[in-house]
């Protein structure tokens, strides 16, 4: 893997720690100190996806689950876990473990690419989560349980949504796409205000 | 219009790519040496755009990134259910909603009306 130090990030200039868009919280801060919305995003985030061959992703679940004590369910999007999200059939984005390790998991039954350069993930969480997902996101949220993953798009930009708790989403992006999507994360949230929190909080 | 994805669920249609006709078989390639020039015409270019339930490829693009087939009314926008396109072509073809051939009343409606 690449050296973290002398790689540039990929969302851009505009994404630096620190408070962004209006002052106060709109609603369920504690007195407007809190913003609305707290992003977050970590860099050196390890990220396989792995992908099971044709008729074996049963098979590929099992051996996921006893080579790397991740248990899958049923391979549907809401046996989703934090740390391993579906992003299709058989698919997966697996975060926090090393690509040799994945593949002496899959072995055989599966393909597995090592997407730490390829793929981004942001956090978002506060109170006015839901009313940035309302402009930019086409999910219903009263059908979205907490544990469940959605391929599907934030503004346009297709990426794999994944919901931590009622608030709470992380974004699995394409590199490439991350500078416009952080971009226009800062710009939808501005009327929130978003707090950008430091990869070391 | 709301798309039933096999593996998403309800999804709206901007987040699909129609690819056209599932139903027309796909003529053998022939290779260089014989192509078979008017089978590919008729299967790129002629379509019998009926006023009905077709069975259409769309690609969820801006989702699960699969193929699947669609049942769905030309005229109504009235869609029946969907399945993996690569399911589709399986002898045993898998349930979809349970009315994928049935008629609707809508269609039937559009029938009488030509």
């Amino acid at each position: 893997m690449m050296d973290q130090s002398v790689m540039r990030s990929p969302l851009g200039p505009h994404w630096t720690p620190g408070h962004h868009g209006t002052a106060a919280a709109a609603t369920g801060g504690d007195g407007g100190a809190q913003a609305g919305i707290r992003a977050l995003h970590k860099p050196g985030l390890l990220v396989v996806e792995i992908a099971a061959l044709p008729g074996k992703g049963k098979a590929m679940r099992a051996a996921v689950k006893k080579g790397l004590k991740l248990d899958l369910g049923d391979g549907s999007p809401a046996a989703s876990l934090p740390n391993a999200v579906c992003s299709g059939p058989d698919r997966y984005l697996l975060t926090g473990f090393d690509l040799a390790a994945v593949k002496a998991a899959v072995g055989d039954l599966g393909l597995a690419v090592d997407q730490s350069s390829g793929r981004v993930r942001l956090s978002i969480d506060g109170a006015n989560v839901p009313g940035l997902l309302a402009k930019s996101c086409p999910l219903d949220l009263t059908k979205w349980p907490v544990g469940m993953s959605q391929a599907s798009h934030f503004l346009h930009i297709g990426c794999t949504w994944y919901r931590r708790s009622e608030t709470g989403f992380d974004l699995y992006i394409g590199r490439s796409f991350a500078r416009s999507a952080a971009e226009w994360l800062i710009e939808s949230a501005a009327e929130f205000g978003v707090e950008i929190l430091s990869p070391e909080d | 219009m709301l798309i039933p994805c096999p593996h998403c669920g309800l999804r709206p249609s901007e987040e699909f790519v129609p690819k056209g006709l599932a139903e027309a078989p796909r003529p053998a390639l022939g290779g260089r040496a014989k192509p078979d020039g008017p089978a590919w015409q008729n299967y790129l270019h002629l379509r019998d755009n009926v006023a009905d339930h077709n069975h259409e490829y769309f690609h969820h693009a801006l989702g699960c990134r699969s193929w699947i087939v669609v049942h769905r009314h030309t005229l109504t926008h009235e869609v029946t259910g969907a399945t993996m396109a690569a399911d589709f072509w399986k002898a045993d073809k898998p349930a979809t909603t349970g009315t994928q051939d049935a008629k609707s009343p809508a269609a039937e409606t559009a029938e009488d009306g030509q």
